[in-house]
């Protein structure tokens, strides 16, 4: 529950600034000028802040559409992020935001038009080519978790339906799909989630839904006739590691139609050296940001024999059950 | 990180904080430069100290400055607990700083805010003089911003608050007050102040540093950066290891005469430990 809500003046008035008020009547509301006054400031500490973080609504101005890094696709032709929020609900020990961000606040762009009209410009820049271009959302965010409160993806959705030659992945490990089951499935969507074996979740993935829940969740989207998309990323090494992965996708394609999944990828645990740093600081204790890890060109990642081992066993586990067309598998020596 | 907590509250004057004093049974520490009390165990949550500064924003820093490099072996937390005016705020009430302003710094800073609210939040205008100029909407002071400013370089933003209690409005402007007035309307919030400061000792625990559990010899000869690497070495392998084997291994440690073979010896340890699950886990906070 956020019980403090900074709200930029030139936010105050905006029809998803007062949807998202409306929701929190109890909370207290501080104006500010810009939203760098509270999220950027410096000596802030993300593990505090994780216990009970504020919210912060702003507008997103400058670059609101991003190239994705080069190794990053999913079967599109170019491929985009956009982060409508900063940070997550869920608290998962090996995000790259605990390091990257000051603030463990949640930051939300309510301006959702301004990103559909740079959007909707980059996608026409692309719109003769030959494979459709790749919008994904959740980078910087669960896209889904905090639908009930921001309405993002209701929006969105709607949105990216007129969109020509263009795909938004919403990647995810919430449950929150009503707003999807609610209406007809559009065929641009992708709904790629996130899963973990539950022993991994549940020591790993702080707050997030179980994995009998995300793949009950994925179950209903396919079902209902949503594209879905799986991501084991990371896959976490630890002694148990392939009977864990095996039982855990032995289940999710015992429940879903392998054919009809968009992708399936795969990583290590990977992380900028500088995010590695804080982020191990700030949790010194736990046991995945200490242990089979070594740095390469700027990156903390499992060493190249864990990778390797991990990788091809779970990427032969999947290959059980799809096609290797379905799978991409992102390698620590090959960004 | 730290891995011995303190909370300190600190205040203008005497009568401001006299209730907790009391309270708390608290002893006296210092007396000069600046009068400092402590109680031992608060809450089982670690130390808590008052510190009375004085009046005005030069006392403020230099109290801070000073009770900061005392605690600087401490993880701390700090707590600013005085009167302040108020342009719409009934006398006695009580509010949180969430956002700070001063009449000489060109921006506004907003504490963050993660402990459980004990009051409503409010701005707080830090002024060099008393004034019955009151803001519009917001409470007035004298130490609030250079409280942030200097208690910011011993700790995080969210472990450093401000506690105000409305002592004058425009209806019983500052020329009525009096130490007795004070002490009665900081005694009625101190049990809420002190909630307050519990939680803040609790989210100061959370980010404390667990204690070393191997120690390095002082007879092993090792530069600088081999002790750094040393002590990361054994920080990371104490987490896979029961207690038998941390006893082993700081056995193999004093029996270490050269720091570049026990570090190869160590990395080997390290490069040997195959994760399970629920080997250790995160202190939740």
């Amino acid at each position: 529950m956020v019980d403090t809500i900074y709200v930029e003046s030139s936010a105050l008035e905006h029809e998803i600034s007062k949807r998202v008020l409306s929701k929190y009547p109890k909370a207290e509301v501080v104006e500010i000028s810009h939203y760098g006054e509270v999220f950027n400031s410096t000596g802030q500490n993300f593990r505090i802040q994780k216990s009970n973080p504020s919210l912060i609504l702003a507008r997103k101005e400058g670059a609101r559409v991003i190239s994705t890094p080069a190794q990053y696709e999913t079967g599109g032709g170019h491929h985009y992020y956009f982060s409508h929020m900063l940070n997550c609900v869920y608290d998962c020990r090996y995000c790259f935001l605990q390091g990257m961000l000051r603030s463990a606040n949640y930051l939300l762009f309510v301006n959702y038009e301004d990103f559909l009209s740079d959007i909707s410009r980059v996608a026409n820049e692309h719109i003769h080519e030959e494979k459709p271009t790749w919008f994904f959302s959740g980078y910087d965010c669960d896209s889904l978790a905090y639908e009930p409160i921001t309405g993002f993806a209701d929006h969105f959705v709607s949105k990216f339906e007129s969109l020509p030659n263009s795909v938004l992945e919403l990647r995810t490990k919430s449950t929150q799909i009503r707003s999807l089951l609610s209406r007809k499935p559009v065929d641009n969507i992708v709904v790629a989630f996130s899963l973990a074996p539950d022993q991994v979740a549940r020591e790993i993935e702080h707050g997030a839904p179980s994995f009998e829940k995300r793949l009950k969740a994925l179950e209903q989207l396919q079902a209902a006739g949503w594209r879905i998309g799986i991501r084991f990323d990371p896959v976490i090494w630890h002694a148990e590691y392939l009977q864990n992965y095996e039982r855990a996708i032995q289940q999710t394609f015992s429940t879903l139609r392998a054919d009809a999944i968009d992708s399936v990828t795969l990583g290590g645990f990977r992380m900028p050296k500088d995010f590695y740093k804080k982020t191990q600081e700030m949790y010194p204790e736990n046991w995945m940001l200490n242990i089979g890890l070594e740095q390469k060109q700027g990156m903390v990642h499992y060493r190249a024999d864990i990778e390797s081992q991990v990788l091809q066993a779970v990427g032969e586990l999947c290959l059980q059950h799809i096609d290797q067309a379905q799978l991409f598998v992102y390698r620590s020596d090959a960004s | 990180m730290k891995n011995q907590t303190a909370i300190v509250i600190v205040s203008a004057l005497h009568c401001e904080v006299k209730a907790i004093l009391d309270v708390l049974k608290m002893r006296k520490l210092y007396a000069k430069p600046f009068d400092m009390y402590v109680c031992d165990d608060f809450n089982g949550l670690g130390e808590l100290y008052v510190l009375v500064g004085g009046i005005g924003k030069l006392n403020t820093a230099a109290a801070i400055g000073w009770c900061g490099a005392l605690l600087q072996d401490y993880q701390t937390a700090w707590l600013n607990v005085g009167i302040a005016g108020h342009g719409s705020k009934e006398i006695g009430s009580a509010f949180t700083v969430g956002r700070s302003d001063d009449t000489t710094l060109a921006r506004a800073y907003f504490p963050p805010q993660v402990a459980k609210r004990q009051f409503p939040l409010e701005a707080c205008l830090c002024v060099a003089e008393p004034t019955s100029n009151y803001p519009d909407t917001g409470g007035v002071d004298m130490e609030s911003s250079a409280f942030y400013k200097v208690a910011l370089r011993f700790s995080y933003p969210e472990l450093v608050q401000s506690v105000k209690v409305v002592s004058d409005n425009p209806s019983e402007p500052v020329e009525q007050l009096n130490t007795q007035k004070i002490q009665k309307l900081m005694h009625s919030q101190k049990q809420r102040v002190l909630d307050f400061a519990e939680q803040l000792a609790k989210l100061t625990l959370a980010v404390a540093c667990p204690k070393n559990k191997i120690i390095i010899p002082d007879e092993l000869r090792c530069s600088h950066s081999q002790v750094r690497i040393i002590k990361d070495q054994l920080k990371r392998l104490a987490l896979f290891l029961d207690s038998a084997e941390i006893e082993q291994l700081q056995i193999a440690v004093n029996e270490s005469t050269r720091a570049k073979q026990l570090t190869s010896f160590l990395q080997s340890r390290l490069d040997g430990i195959v994760p399970s699950i629920g080997m250790s886990g995160d202190r939740r906070g």
